[in-house]
C-alpha cells in the first residue's frame, strides 16, 4: 500500500496542458508538406515518389497545375528526400483536422 | 416562405442543439474499419495519464448506442462494410463522425482495391477529418475539438499563381 | 548448416528429387507434386525442422503453372524452401495439415487467394473471403486487377456447434467494447466455463499482398510499415532485409546498429502496452497507468529521434533514411529513467495479491500445443519454445551483441507477463551495447538496379518472428508473402481459453498481444 502511494508522490503530475498550451512537435517531425511555390520547377519527381499518390501534377495546355492533397498523406517524407530543388519540405504542423476535405488542398498553378 | 426557407431554418435550430448538447461533454465509439492498428495505438493512448481525455469529458464508450461520435479509422474493407454501417446505424442521432488517420480520409498508402475501399466518407457523411498517419495524441485532441466547435480549424485551402 | 538436412532427404528421397538451387542461405528443392506430404513429414517430424511459412505463386505466365512452396527452417542460419508445381487445369494438391498442424490456415488462406484446393483438408470452409465473396474469384492469381469490386452474393458462414443442456453461445465483435482491431469471437460457454471459441478474422483484409505486387520497391517500404502498425519497424526491416538479400547489398556497419537500436526500441514500448493491458483487464489501474506513462515516454523518445511516435519512414532499401548517433545522450538518459521506473513498476505488480490470483494458471498453452501451432515469440518462450530469429537466424547487428532469450515453462498468463518484463531488461541492454558500438560512417547505400530472383526476410518483431519473401522481376515485385507472427498466434487462443471463465478472455487475449491486420493483411 505505502510502496502504491510513495510511487504516485514520486511521479506527480504529469498530464500536459494541450490544448490550452500549445505542444510544438520536436525537431525532424513530420508533420504538413509544405510547397514553396517560387522554388517549384513542376518537374513531377514527388509526385512519381509519392507512396500514396497524393500529389499530382496536371498539365493543361500552356498552364501546369501541382495539387497536394494532406488527406490522405502519409508523412513519410518522400518528396522532401526526391525534390531537386528544396520546393516541398515537411513541417513541425500537425493540427490538421478539417471540416471539409477541400481546406486539406494546395494547389499551385503556372502558365508557361 | 418556400419549404426549402422552412428546412434552412430548421436545420440552423438543429445544429444550435447539437451544439448545446455536445458543448458539454462528448462520448465517442472508436470503430477500426480495416486500419493498420497505427491508429489504435494513438485513440488508447490518449486515455494514458499524460494526455487524459477524460479531463474535457470525452470518454470513450464501449456501443454505439451510447455514443455521440464514431470515430472511424481505416480504409473500410469489404468485411467491415456492413459492420460499421450497422454500427453508424446504431449510433442515436444527432451523430458526429470523425475520419482518424490517412486511410479514413482518403484510403491513405491502401488506396483502392478489392478489399479496401478509399476513405469512409464514400459511406457515411464526415464531420470531421483527422490527417496523419497515425496522428498524434495531440492532433487527436485538436480534432475533437474542431468537431465540437471548441476550437477553430487552423488549416485552409491553398491556391498560388506562382 | 543446411547441408546435412538435405544429405539425409537426399539419402532418403533422392530419386524424387527434382531440381536443386541454392542462393544464400536458402535452398530450394523442386519436388514431384505427390511426395511433397513424405518429404515435409520427414523434414517436420525426423529432423526437426519448423514450418515457418507456405504460400502459393501465380507463375503460368513463365513457367505454366502455379507453385506451392514450403518454407523450412534448418539449424544454423539456414532454410529449406520445397517447391511443388501445380498444372492449372488440375488445381489440387494433398494436404498437409494431418501432418503439421500448423499448415491449417495456410493451405486455406492458398484455397482463397489462388483457387488451389488442399484435399482432405480437415476444416476446407472460408477463411479471407467472406461468404459474399463469389466463387470463383481469386485475387492473387495474375489475372485478376486489383481494382476489381466484386459484387456482394448470398450465402451462409457456418460456425462449429456445441450442443447440450444450458450450453449457450456468446458472440462477441467485430465492433467491440474497447479500443482494438476487429474480430468476431463465439464462445459456447456452460456456465462461466468456456466449453468452445471460435474465432472469424480477415475482417480487416485491405489485399495487401495484392498490393505489393503493383508498387515500386522504393514505395513497398513504406506499405510494409502499415501492415502491421506497431510492429512498423520489424515489417520494414524484414521487408528491406530480403530485397537486400536479393541484391546482395551489404548495408553500412552504422546503418545495421541504427536499425538494431530501432527494433528493440519497438519492442521495448510494445511490451510496456502489453503489461499495461494485463494490468488494465485485472483491474489494476495503478499499474496501467504507470505502465501507459512509460510506453507514452518511450513513444515521445521515438519521435524525437524518428519524427514518428511508431518509428515510421526510418528504413530504406540500403540502409536508414535519419541518422540518430547524435542522439545517444538523450536514448542512454531515457533508458536510464526507463529502467528504473520499469523495476518499481514490476515489483508492485508481482507483489500485488490481486494480480498474482488473476493471472496465474491463466490461459496455458502447453507447450505440445505450442509447438503443435508453431506458437512464435514471447508467447511461445513462455510455453517453453526456446527459439529466438535473433539468435537462431541473426540479422542487423545482433550477432555482435550479447542478450539472453528469457524461456519460461508454465504457458500461463503470469509466464507471458514474466518474459515480457524480461526482454524489455533484454532490449535497454541491447540498445546500451548498439549505442556504444555506434561507429562513424555512412548510414544508407545506393541500392542500384534490383537484380531478379527471390529471397526471404525476417526479424523478431514484439510479436515474434516476421517473415518476408520477396521475388523481384524485372525490377518490380512479382510476389511478396508476408507471414506476420499473429497468422501463427491466433490458433493458440482458441486452445488457450479452453476451460477458462469468460471473464478471463480478454486477460488472455491481451497476453497474446495478436495483431489483427498483420494477420488479415
Amino acid at each position: 500500500m505505502f510502496d502504491i502511494l510513495i510511487k504516485t508522490l514520486k511521479t506527480g503530475t504529469v498530464t500536459t496542458k494541450y490544448p490550452k498550451k500549445p505542444d510544438i512537435a520536436p525537431q525532424g517531425f513530420r508533420g504538413m508538406p509544405e510547397l514553396i511555390p517560387d522554388k517549384c520547377t513542376f518537374c513531377g519527381e514527388c509526385a512519381k515518389s509519392c507512396p500514396p499518390g497524393v500529389i499530382c501534377l496536371i498539365e493543361n495546355g500552356q498552364e501546369k497545375s501541382l495539387t497536394l492533397s494532406i488527406c490522405g498523406c502519409i508523412f513519410c517524407g518522400m518528396c522532401e528526400e526526391v525534390c531537386p530543388v528544396g520546393a516541398i519540405r515537411l513541417t513541425q504542423e500537425y493540427e490538421l483536422a478539417s471540416k471539409t476535405k477541400d481546406e486539406l488542398l494546395t494547389i499551385i498553378r503556372r502558365t508557361a | 416562405m418556400t419549404v426549402e426557407d422552412e428546412m434552412e431554418i430548421m436545420g440552423q435550430r438543429l445544429h444550435e442543439k447539437i451544439k448545446n448538447i455536445f458543448g458539454r461533454s462528448l462520448s465517442i465509439r472508436e470503430v477500426d474499419a480495416g486500419s493498420c492498428n497505427g491508429c489504435e495505438v494513438e485513440v488508447n493512448a490518449l486515455s494514458n495519464p499524460i494526455y487524459d481525455m477524460e479531463r474535457f469529458g470525452i470518454h470513450i464508450v464501449a456501443s454505439p448506442r451510447h455514443a455521440d461520435m464514431l470515430l472511424v479509422t481505416g480504409p473500410v474493407t469489404r468485411n467491415m462494410e456492413l459492420a460499421l454501417l450497422k454500427t453508424y446505424n446504431a449510433t442515436p442521432d444527432p451523430k458526429l463522425v470523425a475520419a482518424m488517420g490517412s486511410c479514413a480520409c482518403n484510403g491513405g498508402i491502401f488506396g483502392e482495391t478489392y478489399a479496401s475501399g478509399s476513405g469512409v466518407d464514400r459511406f457515411m457523411p464526415v464531420d470531421v477529418y483527422i490527417p496523419g498517419c497515425p496522428p498524434r495524441p495531440q492532433a487527436i485532441i485538436f480534432g475533437l475539438m474542431v468537431a465540437i466547435d471548441k476550437l477553430e480549424q487552423k488549416i485552409r485551402k491553398l491556391e498560388v499563381k506562382a | 548448416m543446411s547441408e546435412e538436412y538435405i544429405e539425409a532427404i537426399r539419402k532418403k528421397f533422392g530419386n524424387l528429387i527434382l531440381d536443386e538451387t541454392v542462393s544464400n542461405n536458402e535452398t530450394y528443392l523442386t519436388i514431384k507434386k505427390d511426395d511433397a506430404v513424405h518429404i515435409c513429414d520427414y523434414l517436420y517430424h525426423t529432423l526437426r525442422s519448423a514450418l515457418l511459412s507456405m504460400f502459393a505463386t501465380d507463375e503460368r505466365a513463365r513457367d505454366g503453372c502455379f507453385k506451392i512452396h514450403y518454407v523450412f527452417s534448418c539449424k544454423g542460419d539456414a532454410f529449406i524452401i520445397i517447391q511443388i508445381k501445380i498444372e492449372e487445369n488440375l488445381p489440387k494438391f494433398t494436404t498437409l495439415t494431418h501432418k503439421i498442424p500448423s499448415a491449417n490456415w495456410y493451405e486455406r488462406e492458398i484455397q482463397d487467394m489462388f483457387g488451389l484446393v488442399p484435399v482432405g483438408h480437415p476444416d476446407p470452409r472460408r477463411l479471407i473471403h467472406f461468404e459474399d465473396w463469389p466463387a470463383g474469384l481469386y485475387p492473387l492469381r495474375k489475372d485478376f486487377d486489383i481494382r476489381t469490386k466484386p459484387e456482394r452474393v448470398k450465402g451462409e458462414y457456418i460456425y462449429r456447434r456445441v450442443e447440450g443442456e444450458g450450453v449457450y453461445e456468446i458472440p462477441v465483435g467485430p465492433v467491440h467494447a474497447g479500443v482494438i482491431e476487429p474480430g468476431h469471437f463465439r464462445f459456447s460457454v456452460a456456465g462461466e466455463p468456456i466449453l468452445n471459441l471460435e474465432i472469424r478474422l480477415f475482417y480487416t483484409h485491405k489485399g495487401v499482398e495484392k498490393l505489393f505486387e503493383t508498387m515500386s520497391i522504393d514505395k513497398a517500404v513504406f506499405l510494409a510499415e502499415r501492415v502491421s502498425g506497431d510492429n512498423s519497424a520489424a515489417h520494414a526491416v524484414a521487408f528491406c532485409q530480403a530485397v537486400e538479400k536479393l541484391a546482395g547489398i551489404d548495408i553500412p556497419p552504422r546503418a545495421k546498429y541504427i536499425r538494431t537500436i530501432l527494433l528493440e526500441l519497438e519492442r521495448i514500448y510494445n511490451h510496456l502496452g502489453d503489461i499495461a493491458g494485463i494490468a488494465t483487464d485485472v483491474a489494476y489501474p495503478f499499474g496501467a497507468a504507470h505502465a501507459n506513462r512509460s510506453k507514452e515516454l518511450m513513444m515521445q523518445l521515438n519521435e524525437k529521434l524518428t519524427g514518428s511516435r511508431l518509428l515510421r519512414g526510418m528504413n530504406a532499401i540500403g540502409g536508414v533514411r535519419r541518422d540518430i548517433g547524435d542522439k545517444k545522450e538523450m536514448i542512454s538518459k531515457e533508458l536510464d529513467s526507463l529502467q528504473k521506473d520499469f523495476r518499481e513498476l514490476m515489483e508492485l505488480l508481482v507483489s500485488s495479491p490481486s494480480v498474482a490470483d488473476r493471472i496465474e494458471t491463466t490461459g496455458r498453452i502447453s507447450t505440445e500445443i505450442a509447438k503443435g501451432l508453431h506458437v512464435v515469440g514471447p508467447v511461445g518462450r513462455a510455453s517453453g519454445i526456446d527459439s529466438d530469429i535473433r539468435r537462431d537466424h541473426p540479422y542487423a547487428a545482433y550477432p555482435k551483441l550479447e542478450f539472453k532469450v528469457p524461456v519460461s515453462k508454465e504457458g500461463d498468463v503470469n509466464a507471458r507477463t514474466n518474459v515480457r518484463a524480461d526482454e524489455v531488461y533484454e532490449s535497454i541492454t541491447l540498445i546500451r551495447q548498439a549505442l556504444s558500438r555506434l561507429h562513424e560512417g555512412e548510414i544508407r547505400k545506393d541500392s542500384g538496379k534490383i537484380p531478379d530472383g527471390c529471397a526471404l526476410g525476417y526479424t523478431e518483431s514484439p510479436r515474434g518472428e516476421t517473415f518476408y519473401w520477396v521475388h523481384i522481376s524485372n525490377g518490380r515485385i512479382e510476389r511478396c508473402k508476408v507471414r506476420d507472427p499473429s497468422f501463427c498466434n491466433w490458433l493458440a487462443i482458441e486452445y488457450a481459453v479452453l476451460d477458462n471463465i469468460v471473464p478471463d478472455f480478454p486477460i488472455i487475449n491481451k497476453s497474446l498481444s495478436l495483431s489483427y491486420s498483420g494477420n488479415d493483411m
